[in-house]
């Protein structure tokens, strides 16, 4: 089958790996043109775009669709 | 005129009919257009018919909506055609009877079956197969046919068991145990169905039943892993739940971190190559499902969740490649110019009709404290295929299991711990 099975061994061998102490390979050290940092931010903004995204599909809205006028970042539109 | 049925331990059914010496196709005002079976499944979805055309005779295409098998030219006595054409039955078979009783079908005990109908197709012989992979508890009673009549009252249809058909069509049934294959073969079918029928067994592998500390563990990490839903969203209203906001997301933001490094230091060594690492980075999506009672999986965080379509998915255990993620608790990858033109692209969920991942592994999360069983699931995917190739990086065994790990050991409880933390 094409979808592949990524199993890593077989049955319950594969699981005991969760029960390690952590693995984790340590963040890789900053080189110029991508630093941890500037990954991380990037992330995160991406991550808080989408949520504030969320948030603006939830505001209320008037009768005639606009967003309403109490909202600062709208109040021109209406 | 054939149907093999392969199932698949993922509980995919792979269709693939055959039709050898067609002389005549009828259709509709004369025009040589066959009307293709009709697909349904009780769980599971079943996916549109794919023309092979290495087993098809030229000049034979698929109509726009998949349903109908276009002759140009006509077949005839004198140049006899042939079709080969497949689909997927996704996540539609059970591989045992604990499995049927939760997976969504109407059916309860623990009988599953394959069907074929003959409608109005002149067929010298019928050659009905299902093979059922090792993974696929049977009980000891070998699977068995039965033959129904066919009857069309408006729109619907009503099949009528029939013994005296049964008796015979049992005459050409077989059962191989050592292939696992049961095969059924019909001389001059008439208008009727037939049914291969199999028992299932109990689950092969018997884990431990999860003990009350496993299920209360679970439940607990589950429900706070949900609750992420809430902040992300914003529901959770002022200063304290805006700070918690982002706790959370900055260390949902750490998974990108941690792609970056594996990817950094698995490709990405020289500038060159850390600039198409730096190029791709923004393309990278990561997403967090939990898991809601009825196991089903929920977005609670993500780079591209905004949309409604995406964050209000419902997705059941095993269905699409996160599903099957939770289910199996083995991490999944999606791979679309893989399976792009073969009925295995069928196996992937579009929560936006059209929208697909170029490239998505799914890695469960879970925890042994709390039994076999998923907490959630890590999505890290990307839907512009021309970027995909740095980020498959990821798919190969070390770099699973190193996420894997990190994921599970380091990221969810941390993340577990801001949820729950007063």
């Amino acid at each position: 089958m094409i979808v592949k099975n990524l199993t890593v061994g077989k049955g319950l061998q594969a699981y005991r790996l969760f029960s390690q102490p952590p693995t984790a390979a340590p963040i890789a050290t900053d080189t110029p043109g991508l630093t941890t940092n500037e990954v991380h931010r990037m992330f995160y903004d991406r991550l808080m775009s989408a949520s504030e995204g969320l948030l603006s599909v939830a505001r209320p809205q008037n009768q005639l669709g606009l967003t309403s006028s109490t909202d600062p970042e709208h109040s021109q539109t209406v | 005129m054939a149907l093999t049925i392969r199932i698949y331990d993922d509980g995919d059914g792979h269709n693939q009919m055959a039709f050898e010496g067609i002389r005549a196709v009828r259709g509709a005002e004369g025009a040589a257009v066959y009307q293709l079976h009709r697909q349904w499944a009780d769980a599971g979805r079943t996916t549109d018919y794919l023309l092979q055309p290495g087993g098809s005779s030229p000049g034979i295409s698929l109509g726009p909506d998949k349903g109908t098998a276009d002759f140009d030219p006509a077949p005839s006595a004198e140049r006899p055609q042939k079709l080969l054409i497949e689909s997927l039955d996704a996540h539609t078979y059970a591989m045992d009877r604990k499995e049927l009783s939760t997976s969504g079908s109407p059916r309860r005990d623990d009988l599953d079956y394959a069907q074929f109908n003959v409608y109005c197709e002149t067929a010298g012989t019928l050659a009905f197969q299902v093979s059922f992979p090792d993974s696929m508890s049977l009980a000891a009673e070998p699977p068995s046919v039965q033959a129904y009549q066919v009857f069309t009252a408006g729109s619907r249809e009503r099949e009528v068991f029939d013994s005296a058909l049964t008796a015979r069509a049992s005459e050409g049934f077989f059962y191989s145990p050592l292939l696992r294959v049961a095969f059924l073969s019909v001389r001059k079918p008439q208008r009727s169905a037939y049914r291969i029928y199999w028992r299932l067994g109990q689950p092969l592998a018997l884990a431990d039943p999860p003990t009350p500390t496993q299920r209360a563990l679970l439940e607990g990490r589950r429900n706070a892993l949900l609750s992420v839903r809430n902040f992300f969203a914003g529901v959770a209203a002022g200063p304290e739940a805006i700070g918690r906001k982002q706790k959370i997301v900055d260390l949902v933001a750490t998974i990108g971190d941690y792609v970056a490094s594996l990817l950094k230091k698995t490709v990405a060594k020289t500038r060159a190559d850390e600039a198409v690492l730096k190029d791709l980075l923004p393309y990278v999506e990561i997403s967090l499902m939990a898991i809601e009672k009825g196991d089903v999986l929920r977005l609670v965080a993500g780079t591209s969740v905004a949309d409604p379509t995406f964050w209000d998915v419902k997705m059941r255990f095993g269905e699409g490649i996160a599903g099957r993620a939770a289910r199996l608790l083995d991490a999944r990858t999606y791979d679309e110019e893989e399976v792009s033109g073969t009925v295995f692209a069928g196996v992937y969920v579009e929560l936006e009709p059209g929208k697909r991942h170029a490239w998505l592994l799914a890695v469960p999360l879970w925890s042994e404290d709390c039994g076999r069983a998923a907490i959630g699931v890590l999505n890290i995917g990307i839907f512009d295929p021309t970027r995909a190739h740095m980020l498959k990086v990821l798919g190969q065994v070390t770099q699973v299991r190193e996420l894997a790990a990190w994921a599970n050991t380091d990221f969810l409880p941390k993340l577990l711990d801001v949820v729950s933390s007063n």
